[in-house]
């Protein structure tokens, strides 16, 4: 692909869960001061009243200000092709970082996440695709991106089959069985990224690459295992995040703090 | 499934345990610990996927010459190579060959015809009047032949890239930068799945979970709902459950969904009563309006809408799919395969088990 609108694009970046994305040059009716921004560009045919909503949704997640979630820039579409921008980040993503991250550095990764989250949630938002490659590593801290959207263009879609199917093992399970997506599904999320950070493993057990099915067959018929490698009290925390009873579920605020309390020995 | 497989002449070892097999260069104990791992996880009803697993993990040192296959549970096929043997896969589009040296392992989820583990200098073809069907021989390669088929488990691979859009044709944009948001949201954004749910008749769990007055236990929480029998009311009726595609796509059964090329023909869609599922299958097995799943109380129906080539419904533990009657809904159990065209999707529920 070369472009959209009045985007030109540079080079791929990759695939998300629900779309691909693009390194583009700013156009100057941008008024940021970048060179470079990063374009999503969704899979789904867009339509007017998706197009409506797609918008309403980002411009309610651009205007919960946090210092913990990726900025997005603009939003549009062309020839039936929704896109949206935002700031580009090349440090790289909890899921991309080539070396493992030292493990405090990636559980204060995980907080910040939680803080994104918090604040989402207090503007009534639901993340839905907290997973690593959506945790971005911008100088020493971190920031949440790509808001989940898949269910605007696809009325019913709970997961695209696109990109990644390593996605699955973070989606609370209850979501994947058809229950709605609320701030404690997005806390499920938090536990599993914060179990696969420290303990360098997901609650599956391996899901093989490649095969999405088998993996969402795995992650709905077993229970999560939380890993005898993890120390006591993350341990705790992971459990208390997957909780089978969403309101038992700490908030993603107190998930936060929590792990600050964790995270420094 | 039964699978057939013939020994390749040449220097080697070929095990075969229950659907497992493997070759390996003869260089002791390494091949000993080969031979033994794959009748171990045969005798403990371990699938391709187990065995390739646990090979990797002990390989990883040895780079001994050895490759190991089998199917997996779910219809395709594991295949781990390490050292100098390969492995040659013969699928109805393409032809991959997996080689080392360092272990390589690979999950293949489409039909398979052949499968050839091969170490170096074994023939080129295997006699035909040979087969291997449990133990150990001796032998330079292993051909497995197309029993390993299961062209109804096969997922599709994930969507290619996005459409590159007429960069002529006019666009819209909406500003999102702060103090730029051109329309500032009315409230929190709405949750668009959040149709209107019909209310039916159900129970209350002691945890406030909706359920079937017909079950005895919650289907959230697992409590048991034996006191609660009496007081059945009405209430929004929850999702029950998800459709999952052949691609991995999956869809929150909280709505109607008529499924087709062409599903927008449908009155039902037009009217927002039914929500559109197009799928094509790229030849000409499915109608514009193929079926619909309807959701009736706490079931989870199928209807055929007169499709030209048929609906077909294989319950668990069914011997195969049968073919439904056009316009008869026909109730589904959770694991349920309905098969359209060259496609099919499956029901998944924690509910009706």
């Amino acid at each position: 692909m070369q472009g959209i609108a009045d985007y030109q694009f540079i080079r791929p970046l990759g695939a998300g869960n629900h779309g691909h994305f693009y390194l583009a040059e700013r156009p100057d009716r941008l008024p940021v001061a970048v060179d470079e921004v990063a374009v999503k560009v969704l899979a789904a045919e867009s339509t007017e009243v998706a197009f409506r909503r797609a918008t309403r949704e980002l411009a309610a997640f651009a205007a919960v200000r946090s210092p913990y979630l990726v900025a997005p820039y603009d939003a549009g579409q062309q020839d039936g092709v929704f896109y949206y921008s935002m700031e580009y980040l090349p440090a790289g993503s909890l899921g991309t970082s080539a070396r493992p991250l030292p493990v405090g550095r990636a559980m204060r990764a995980v907080a910040d996440a939680a803080r994104a989250a918090a604040a989402l949630h207090a503007a009534g938002i639901v993340h839905r695709d907290i997973k690593p490659g959506n945790v971005l590593l911008p100088g020493g801290g971190a920031k949440l991106s790509d808001l989940g959207l898949a269910q605007v263009f696809t009325a019913g879609v709970t997961i695209t089959g696109m990109g990644g199917l390593d996605s699955v093992e973070y989606v609370d399970p209850a979501v994947l069985l058809g229950e709605p997506a609320g701030p404690p599904s997005d806390v499920w999320s938090l536990g599993v990224l914060l179990h696969r950070v420290v303990a360098g493993a997901g609650v599956h057990g391996d899901l093989p690459a490649g095969d999405g099915l088998f993996a969402l067959r795995r992650v709905m018929s077993s229970r999560p295992r939380v890993s005898d490698l993890l120390p006591p009290d993350i341990a705790a925390l992971v459990r208390d995040c997957l909780a089978a009873a969403a309101d038992r579920r700490p908030t993603a605020a107190t998930v936060a703090k929590r792990i600050d309390g964790l995270a420094d020995p | 499934m039964s699978l057939l497989t013939r020994p390749l002449p040449g220097a080697g070892l070929a095990v075969r345990a229950g659907n497992l097999f493997a070759v390996c260069a003869d260089d002791g104990a390494a091949t000993e610990e080969v031979l033994a791992l794959v009748g171990a996880v045969a005798a403990e009803g371990g699938d391709g996927a187990v065995l390739v697993r646990r090979a990797a993990a002990a390989l990883e040192p040895a780079r001994l010459a050895c490759a190991l296959a089998g199917p997996t549970a779910d219809g395709g096929v594991a295949v781990l190579v390490c050292g100098t043997a390969t492995a040659d896969v013969t699928a109805p589009q393409e032809r991959i060959q997996i080689s080392g040296p360092a272990p390589v392992w690979r999950l293949l989820t489409g039909p398979v015809d052949t499968l050839r583990l091969a170490l170096p200098g074994a023939g080129a073809a295997a006699d035909p009047r040979t087969r291997l069907e449990a133990g150990v021989v001796a032998a330079a390669g292993i051909v497995a032949e197309p029993v390993l088929h299961d062209a109804a488990t096969a997922v599709r691979r994930p969507a290619p890239a996005p459409r590159q859009p007429d960069r002529d044709a006019p666009f819209e944009a909406v500003l999102l930068v702060p103090g730029y948001v051109e329309e500032p949201p009315a409230g929190p954004p709405v949750d668009p799945t959040a149709a209107t749910q019909p209310l039916i008749e159900g129970v209350y769990c002691k945890n406030e979970h909706f359920n079937d007055p017909a079950l005895r236990y919650c289907q959230l929480c697992g409590i048991s709902m034996a006191q609660r029998t009496q007081v059945s009311r009405l209430g929004p009726r929850p999702p029950l459950g998800v459709v999952l595609l052949d691609d991995g796509t999956t869809f929150r059964l909280d709505a109607d969904y008529v499924v087709g090329r062409d599903p927008h023909q449908d009155a039902d869609v037009g009217s927002g009563r039914a929500r559109p599922l197009r799928i094509t299958d790229g030849m000409s097995g499915i109608s514009r309006r193929h079926f619909r799943l309807a959701l009736s109380g706490w079931d989870v129906q199928v209807v055929d809408l007169d499709s030209a080539n048929g609906t077909y419904v294989a319950a668990p533990g069914d011997a195969g799919p049968h073919r439904i009657a056009a316009g008869t809904p026909v109730t589904v159990r959770p694991g349920s395969r309905i098969t359209f065209g060259q496609r099919w999707l499956r029901y998944e529920s924690h509910r009706n088990p």
